[in-house]
């Protein structure tokens, strides 16, 4: 009686433990490396046997349970931080500029220009892009009166700035090292080319966030500046509310 | 019992490490985005709502239509047609100059000029779309270059500009003298102007204008009412109560004129006779009188005003010369005093 117990012990519960003890053994050469696709790259996982993201408000916690061989070890030239939340320690920064105020708009001075540039640092292996939206459509308002978003002529952004005489618009024209190629122009064309010329290639704002820099690898530890440069400009021939305008812009830098 | 546990457990384990695999999927990768906001402000401007069109500012039907009258347009044409000018044509004057030009297509204009090409005396901005423009420029001064720059828009907004057209007031007035001792006394038939010619060698004639408003700036300017030698004139077209601007030049043989001297007066009823009243030297100019020409024995009135009194003997001569003298006086008075009160109507 007591050796089939031990049987049926065996057969039931150490047989399937030692089955999973050797599946847990060599799970990391199973599952723990990088897959990607053409869009995506997995960069780290881990399997263990446990593990979550939680919070309060006050605090959160990220943990992995069944992690071998982690914390902290140094030599005289490297220092290690080992485990699976510490290689997630990835970053992206968008520096803070002060706001901007343009150059008033008179009977006589019809356009104003301005630039501002925010730095946008990552050490993300996979890079970044920024993207730029108003909170307000059409983003340039007073309590009265507004400045249309700019339209370019096609999708692509105009060379120029051109508004009809009765219209008033306000648009934005990017630089920068990492500017993405719709904002770039041939000498005559945008989104064509490799030039970025200050001054050229217009669009409008809109509260749909629209990208206008990027890269496709870290940038760390320099970072890179992209500069907006916005423009109002008053038709000769439209009647513009006197008062104060305001947008409020806003860049969001997303990790890849 | 065992068993059972040792089972249980397994199962719970191996569940354990299924939902860590999907959690660790789902959850463990993303990185939170960056953002940062700014306000970007723009201060607008418009017309200042004084009630005056004041295009110096850039005020205009456009920036500022409850202050500037709505432009006119005359005719039709084809947008595509092209602004243009043709007959430009300076005309100058002593101290203002006339620009007349014509455009192929009503447009409205600006002019500037100034004595150098910055243009910076001056500016005038029609309001009317027009093709024949008339610009006069006043307050010039005489036998000085000047520069002027048209600058015209049409109703499309398209605008052309014409200059620097350089133009030269005539000669200035200050190589031959002024008329001296003028002045203009009321008479019962009209306004008695006296003067002395300039003593010049090429001195020509005097020439005098007159206004009702404002004093003629140049020769050229208001009503011609005398030319020649002479050194007075009674004008006879006057109207009581009306007062007269009168302005004198002298012309020298080279064609050059003085810069003017400038003298008023009112006509009033009851002024005295004409006859009472003498040129500077004495000589009758009313072409009406007898003695037309001809000296006067004894003058009552001469330059300055100043009596002539009758000879006698010293000590009533004195006390005769007092008399006269608080007469003359008082008489100035309430005369200067009644001009005064009809000049303020």
């Amino acid at each position: 009686m007591k050796k089939k117990n031990h049987k049926i012990l065996f057969k039931n519960t150490i047989f399937p433990a030692i089955i999973l003890l050797a599946v847990f053994t060599f799970s990391g050469k199973i599952f723990a490396q990088n897959m990607q696709s053409p869009s995506y790259r997995m960069q780290t996982d881990s399997l263990n046997v446990g593990g979550f993201e939680s919070s309060s408000p006050l605090y959160g916690l990220k943990d992995t349970l069944g992690e071998l061989a982690t914390g902290d070890s140094n030599s005289n030239s490297y220092f290690m931080k080992a485990g699976f939340w510490q290689m997630q320690e990835s970053y992206i920064s968008v520096s803070s500029p002060p706001d901007l105020t343009l150059p008033n708009i008179g009977i006589v001075q019809a356009s104003s220009e301005g630039t501002v540039s925010w730095t946008i640092m990552t050490d993300n292996p996979a890079g970044y892009t920024t993207s730029i939206s108003a909170s307000t459509v059409p983003a340039m308002k007073s309590p009265s009166d507004f400045f249309t978003d700019y339209a370019p002529s096609n999708t692509d952004p105009d060379y120029d700035f051109n508004i009809a005489p009765t219209n008033s618009a306000f648009g934005i024209s990017i630089e920068g090292t990492e500017v993405i190629s719709r904002w770039k122009n041939n000498g005559s064309l945008c989104n064509a080319g490799t030039l970025v010329t200050p001054g050229k290639c217009w669009d409008g704002l809109s509260t749909t966030p629209k990208t206008v820099s990027g890269s496709p690898v870290s940038n760390h530890p320099n970072g890179a500046e992209t500069t907006v440069r916005f423009k109002a400009e008053r038709g000769p021939n439209r009647i513009q509310d006197a008062g104060v305008y305001q947008a409020v812009i806003t860049i969001t830098a997303i990790p890849l | 019992m065992i068993t059972k546990i040792f089972s249980h457990t397994t199962y719970r384990i191996f569940a354990s490490l299924i939902l860590s695999v999907v959690f660790s999927f789902f959850f463990s990768l993303p990185l939170h985005a960056a953002e940062n906001s700014i306000n970007v402000n723009l201060d607008v401007t418009s017309c200042n709502i004084n009630g005056i069109c004041e295009p110096e500012l850039g005020e205009n039907i456009f920036t500022c239509p409850s202050e500037c009258l709505s432009p006119t347009v005359t005719g039709s044409y084809p947008v595509n047609q092209t602004v243009f000018f043709r007959n430009v044509l300076v005309t100058t004057f002593f101290n203002k100059a006339i620009i007349t030009w014509q455009s192929s297509i009503p447009t409205l204009t600006t002019v500037r000029w100034g004595k150098t090409i910055d243009y910076n005396d001056g500016s005038l901005r029609t309001l009317v779309y027009t093709k024949n423009h008339r610009i006069e420029i006043t307050g010039l001064t005489p036998d000085t270059l000047y520069y002027a720059e048209i600058l015209s828009t049409d109703a499309f907004n398209r605008s052309l500009r014409f200059g620097a057209v350089p133009f030269l007031t005539l000669p200035s007035a200050g190589s031959i003298p002024n008329p001296t001792h003028v002045r203009a006394d009321t008479v019962r038939d009209g306004i008695f102007l006296s003067w002395i010619n300039p003593t010049y060698k090429n001195f020509e004639y005097i020439r005098i204008l007159k206004n009702t408003w404002e004093y003629p700036k140049d020769p050229f300017s208001g009503t011609l009412v005398y030319e020649g030698t002479a050194q007075s004139f009674l004008d006879k077209n006057v109207e009581v109560g009306k007062k007269y601007f009168y302005s004198l030049f002298a012309r020298s043989k080279e064609g050059n004129f003085s810069s003017g001297v400038f003298v008023s007066a009112g006509f009033v009823k009851d002024a005295p006779s004409s006859g009472e009243i003498t040129s500077p030297d004495g000589t009758i100019t009313d072409p009406s009188d007898p003695d037309f020409g001809s000296q006067r024995r004894r003058p009552t009135w001469i330059e300055r005003g100043d009596f002539v009194p009758a000879p006698v003997s010293s000590f009533f001569s004195m006390i005769w010369t007092l008399i006269i003298s608080l007469f003359t006086t008082l008489w100035n008075f309430f005369k200067g005093l009644y001009f005064s009160i009809i000049s303020l109507f």
